[in-house]
C-alpha cells in the first residue's frame, strides 16, 4: 500500500492529474468521514474534503515521502475543518432556540440539512445520539476523539496529525470520552 | 470533570479507567482497577458507562464520499503541464500516435519530392527537349526502351516508349505515330502524388516480402 502510493505520488509530483486522481479514489471515503464527523453537516463535510485534497494537490512538493501520506492528509483535513468550525456558530449553541422558529434547535437543523440515502437513515437513527454527541465537543476534543475512534489511528499517529505531544492528546482524549458519557447518559 | 459520582474514591481511578481504555495502564493500574470496582458500584458504573460509549463510538457506520467526489476535485485542480498530457495520451493511444507520425513523415517527404527539380528519367534512348513550350518530346523513330517519367513538364510523343510513362505535373501529348506500350498516367495534384507514392510504397513492400521469401 505505501509503496502504491509513494509510486503515485512521484507522479503527481511531475504534474500528473490522473495518477492525483487515484490518490483521491484511495482516501476519499476517510477523509470525508473525518470532516463529517468534525463537523456534521454533508454538504460543508464535502466542500472541506474536497479542500483538502486540492491543498494537498498544490502542496504536494511539502510533503516528505519517507512519512506517511495519510497523516499528512489527515492534518490538512482536521485543519480545515476546525477552522470551518470557528467559522460557524460555536457548537454550544446547538441546544439554542432558533430564532424565529416555535421550539426548533440547531439540532434540527443539522439533521435537515443532511440528505442520506434511506438505507443510510435506519443506522443513522441508531448511530445518532453519539454523533450528536461528538458534534457538542469543543473543537480540541472533537478531532482527537474522531481521529482516534472514525480514523482508528495510534495515539502517535494522532499526535503528528494535530502536531501535539501525546501526553496532551492522551488527555484530550480521555476529556472527551468522558464528555461524551456523560452527554449520553442525559439522552 | 469527573463525575460526581465517582468523588469519594482515589482521585486517579477514572484517569486510570481511561489509560485502560486506551491500552496504556500498567499491570498494577489494572489490577487496582478492577479491585476496586468490585466494591465500588460508582465506579464500576463509570467505567461501564465509558465502556458502552467507546463501543458506541468503534460501531460508526463507515461513510462514503459522496457520488462525482473524485471528479469535483479534479475540476478544481490548476492546470496541469501540457508535455505531461501530451505523453499519456500518446501511451493511452499508441495506433494514433502511430499513425500520425507516419503521416506527417509522409506529408513530409512527399511535399519535399512534389517541390523538387524538374527532373526527367529514361533508362535509355534519346529525348529533345523544347525550351519554349517546356516540353519534353519523344523524336520520331525513338524507342525508349523502359519506363519514362516527366516532371514539371509537358511530354509529347512522336516516337515509342516500350514501357510507363509517368507525367507529373504536366501534359502529355501523344501523336498518332506515338506508341507506348506500358500504362501512361498523369499526376496532377499533390494528393494523386500523395497517393502515387503510397501506392509506390506499398509495391516496394510487397516486393521487399517476396524478394525476402524468395531467398
Amino acid at each position: 500500500m505505501d509503496a502504491i502510493v509513494k509510486r503515485i505520488i512521484l507522479q503527481v509530483r511531475k504534474g500528473d492529474h490522473n495518477a492525483f486522481g487515484e490518490l483521491v479514489e484511495l482516501y476519499k471515503d476517510r477523509v470525508f468521514a473525518l470532516s463529517y464527523r468534525m463537523l456534521g453537516n454533508r454538504q460543508e463535510a464535502e466542500d472541506v474534503a474536497q479542500e483538502a485534497f486540492i491543498r494537498a494537490y498544490t502542496n504536494i512538493d511539502r510533503y516528505q515521502i519517507d512519512r506517511k501520506f495519510s497523516t499528512w492528509l489527515y492534518r490538512i483535513a482536521t485543519n480545515l475543518s476546525i477552522d470551518r468550525m470557528r467559522k460557524k456558530k460555536p457548537d454550544y449553541y446547538l441546544d439554542a432556540e432558533v430564532a424565529g422558529t416555535d421550539g426548533l434547535t440547531m439540532y434540527s437543523q443539522v439533521s435537515a440539512d443532511e440528505q442520506l440515502p434511506e438505507d443510510e437513515v435506519v443506522s443513522l437513527e441508531a448511530q445518532d445520539g453519539i454523533h450528536r454527541a461528538i458534534l457538542s465537543l469543543p473543537a480540541k476534543y472533537r478531532s482527537a476523539i474522531t481521529l482516534k475512534y472514525i480514523q482508528e489511528l495510534s495515539l502517535k499517529e494522532i499526535s503528528e496529525i494535530l502536531d501535539l505531544p501525546i501526553g496532551t492528546v492522551k488527555t484530550r482524549i480521555h476529556r472527551g470520552r468522558e464528555a461524551l458519557r456523560k452527554k449520553l447518559q442525559e439522552q | 470533570m469527573k463525575g460526581g459520582e465517582a468523588m469519594k474514591c482515589p482521585a486517579e481511578m477514572i484517569g486510570i479507567m481511561h489509560d485502560v481504555l486506551d491500552e496504556d495502564a500498567t499491570k498494577e493500574q489494572k489490577r487496582l482497577l478492577f479491585e476496586h470496582i468490585q466494591t465500588c458500584s460508582d465506579c464500576k458504573q463509570h467505567y461501564e458507562e465509558l465502556k458502552k460509549t467507546e463501543s458506541f463510538l468503534l460501531s460508526s457506520p463507515s461513510m462514503e464520499a459522496p457520488d462525482g467526489f473524485t471528479s469535483k476535485v479534479m475540476k478544481q485542480l490548476p492546470q496541469e503541464k501540457r508535455t505531461v498530457w501530451i505523453k499519456r495520451w500518446m501511451k493511452s493511444h499508441p495506433l494514433v500516435t502511430a499513425a500520425i507520425l507516419f503521416l506527417a513523415l509522409m506529408t513530409g517527404s512527399v511535399y519535399s519530392s512534389w517541390t523538387s527539380e524538374d527532373q526527367l528519367s529514361a533508362l535509355s534512348g534519346n529525348l529533345r527537349f523544347d525550351q519554349e513550350t517546356n516540353t519534353v518530346i519523344v523524336p520520331e523513330g525513338e524507342v525508349i526502351e523502359g519506363d519514362l517519367t516527366v516532371k514539371n513538364r509537358n511530354l509529347e510523343i512522336e516516337g515509342e516508349v516500350k514501357g510507363d510513362v509517368l507525367v507529373i505535373n504536366g501534359e502529355q501529348y501523344m501523336a498518332s505515330a506515338g506508341q507506348v506500350t506500358g500504362e501512361i498516367e498523369e499526376v496532377d495534384h499533390i494528393l494523386d502524388w500523395t497517393w502515387y507514392e503510397l501506392k509506390k510504397l506499398v509495391y516496394n513492400l510487397g516486393d521487399f516480402f517476396t524478394n525476402e521469401e524468395s531467398k
